[in-house]
């Protein structure tokens, strides 16, 4: 369970670049998976596209979802994980370059479970973790820190 | 002219039968005066020629001498009027007679009358007694030719004649007088016709005399005038009214066209008002991607920059010098104050395009809010706030939470310099303008530059010293402009600033009369 991926849905490298230090730095375990746009996310998480083939890889433990995205953008992600039996429960927790009120309101409504502000810093991303009641991610870090 | 004719024929009848009665009733005087004239003379004529008679043959009665008596009787012949005469007796018996033609004794009376007169025929007879001594002898008898037919048929042609003159006399009298009356008649009729028939009421009748037709004249002309008078006030009047008539057409004229201009102009600018409000809100649009793009994109470089500027700091901290470290430390400061910039021209933005939702706000209570917040940032602090409880505006409650929390910040910051600081929050009249106001003592500034104070990124102080972007007094000008109110201020360097507000939709009674109880209501909250 513990050891189970962080889906990181970012197209900007240096924020997916800062996200992964941040990550890096609080020794957390979880291997970090990237996505860079929406139908990427989508295809990972349902294994199709490249994923297909072989089994359907391991739903991740949270999903970090960047709204402005090529192609699918977050909003859209976001109603196609709730619309499927196999999603329905993942934790979303939406990554948000401003406090753009509609973002959130839109993002809440369609099913965020909560959100962090960029870049993600490792703090604001404990805070939002504990709302979740994900407390395995942080014992993972105070056992390995 | 047949009136006029008939007038004339009037006048002249008139005299005529004037005349001729006249000539009548005279006339018939004349002639009856004459014939009884004729006739009391011929009785006294007779009476006298049988007294005559009586007398001379009184001898031949008293003698009984018929032949005297008839000799005499025979000098009868010079009177050819009498035609017969006779002589009787004491006893009644024919003693002498006389007669004219021959007349035979018989057709004189046989016996003598009582003395009198009579006409008998066309004679008169006539009897007078013979007396002598007062003894009668005899009686006279006297038939003379009465004449009286001549005498009328004489007295009548006189006066047939005399009538005819006179009749003449009148008719030329009358025509000659009839014109010298009926002239300035007609001329006034003439006259007259003429006014009615040329509607000329400036023509007058010539007056020729003084008398009754003369002061007719007068009258008659001085009405002419009075009309004439009378009917060029009329015209004038009538002009004028055909004047104001056609002003008022021209003006109701003129005054549709104005409205049909008006209308064209409205519908004009109510195509030209659907064009730009779609303008607008297309603009709008665009300015809601564009503050979405610039809250996202122009973000992102800012991110990379002062992340890794972090990374560098803490990852590789000792491959530093001290300067650069320094260096980085302000790459970083300029990033985040960039991103402070960025975000609070988001907040601008979004005051402008936000919709207004008014409903009744209790500004006190917000205001208490806010410096509670304000304290608890700051707690050291000794700052004395006093706020005027129950101040209320219908007004957009997060717009109006913004322009609060930026007045109070501000009030909160300026005056940090102050060992005791005084802010305060309620409402009062400024030259004759009830607004709400924020109050503190803090540094103040120079009212030369206020007019400044109120546009985006302005700053009348240092950033070292008052941290901040210049954005927060637009955003509340903005904010108060959207509510339809006005933001003004007073202040003085270093003396503290008061921003005044107002939310003019909204001034309720209840504020009014809580301005009276203004400071007996004031809530000290002081710590």
């Amino acid at each position: 369970m513990n050891n189970r991926p962080i889906l990181l849905v970012e197209d900007n490298p240096d924020d997916q670049q800062l996200a992964l230090r941040a990550f890096r730095k609080s020794n957390l375990g979880n291997e970090v998976v990237i996505a860079s746009d929406g139908v990427e996310a989508l295809d990972y998480l349902f294994g199709t596209g490249p994923y297909s083939g072989g089994a359907s890889p391991e739903l991740p433990a949270v999903v970090l979802l960047d709204l402005k995205l090529p192609r699918k953008d977050g909003l859209e992600v976001l109603r196609e994980i709730r619309a499927s039996e196999r999603t329905r429960l993942l934790p979303v927790v939406i990554v948000t370059s401003s406090r753009e009120e509609q973002d959130l309101v839109n993002g809440y409504s369609l099913g965020a479970n909560s959100y962090v502000r960029k870049p993600v810093d490792f703090n604001e991303f404990v805070n939002a973790v504990q709302q979740l009641g994900l407390y395995w991610l942080i014992l993972n870090e105070s056992a390995l820190g | 002219m047949k009136k006029v004719r008939s007038v004339r024929q009037k006048f002249v009848a008139t005299i005529l039968v004037t005349t001729v009665v006249a000539l009548l009733i005279s006339g018939c005087s004349m002639v009856a005066y004459n014939l009884q004239n004729y006739r009391n003379n011929l009785i006294n004529e007779l009476t006298a020629q049988a007294a005559l008679l009586g007398r001379a043959n009184t001898p031949a009665l008293q003698f009984d001498d018929p032949q005297a008596a008839a000799d005499y009787l025979a000098l009868l012949v010079e009177q050819p009027k009498v035609r017969a005469a006779a002589i009787y007796n004491a006893r009644g018996a024919l003693f002498a007679s006389y007669s004219r033609d021959n007349t035979s004794p018989g057709d004189l009376p046989t016996i003598p009358e009582i003395d009198g007169n009579r006409v008998e025929g066309s004679n008169i007879v006539l009897f007078k007694r013979i007396v002598a001594n007062n003894e009668i002898l005899g009686t006279v008898y006297l038939q003379v030719h009465y004449q009286l037919y001549e005498k009328l048929l004489g007295n009548l042609g006189i006066a047939l004649a005399s009538f005819a003159l006179a009749l003449l006399a009148a008719i030329l009298l009358s025509l000659w007088l009839q014109a010298s009356v009926t002239r300035p008649i007609l001329a006034i009729s003439g006259m007259a016709h003429r006014v009615v028939k040329d509607n000329d009421y400036s023509l007058r009748a010539e007056k020729t005399t003084d008398d009754e037709i003369g002061r007719l004249v007068d009258a008659i002309n001085a009405m002419l005038a009075e009309v004439e008078q009378r009917n060029l006030e009329l015209e004038n009047f009538n002009l004028e009214l055909a004047d104001q008539v056609k002003e008022r057409t021209e003006a109701e004229k003129a005054l549709r066209e104005t409205q049909q201009q008006v209308l064209q102009l409205n519908t004009v600018l109510e195509q030209r008002v659907r064009e730009r409000t779609l303008q607008l809100e297309n603009a709008n649009k665009e300015l809601e991607a564009f503050s979405y793009s610039v809250s996202h994109d122009l973000r992102a470089p800012l991110r990379a920059i002062d992340g890794f500027s972090q990374a560098l700091l803490e990852d590789y901290t000792d491959n530093l010098d001290d300067t650069g470290r320094d260096y980085l430390a302000r790459v970083r400061g300029g990033a985040q104050r960039m991103g402070m910039l960025i975000d609070d021209l988001l907040k601008l933005s979004r005051v402008s395009r936000a919709e207004l939702k008014i409903q009744e706000v209790d500004l006190s209570e917000l205001a208490t809010t806010i410096l509670n917040e304000l304290r608890e940032g700051e707690p050291e602090r000794r700052v004395d706030i006093r706020i005027t409880s129950g101040l209320k505006a219908p007004c957009d409650p997060q717009l109006i939470q913004i322009a609060l929390q930026n007045l109070l910040s501000n009030a909160w910051k300026y005056s940090g310099t102050r060992e005791q600081a005084h802010i305060e929050f309620g409402m009062r009249a400024q030259n004759g303008e009830v607004g709400f106001f924020v109050q503190d003592n803090g540094v103040g500034f120079d009212m030369d530059y206020a007019g400044k104070l109120f546009g985006a990124f302005q700053r009348l102080h240092d950033q070292s010293e008052f941290p901040g972007t210049g954005i927060g007094l637009a955003t509340v000008k903005r904010i108060i402009s959207r509510h339809g109110g006005r933001v003004w201020t007073e202040a003085a360097l270093d003396k503290g600033a008061t921003f005044y507000f107002t939310l003019p939709a909204t001034v309720p009674a209840e504020a009014n009369w809580q301005k009276e109880e203004h400071h007996e209501q004031q809530t000290n909250l002081a710590g």
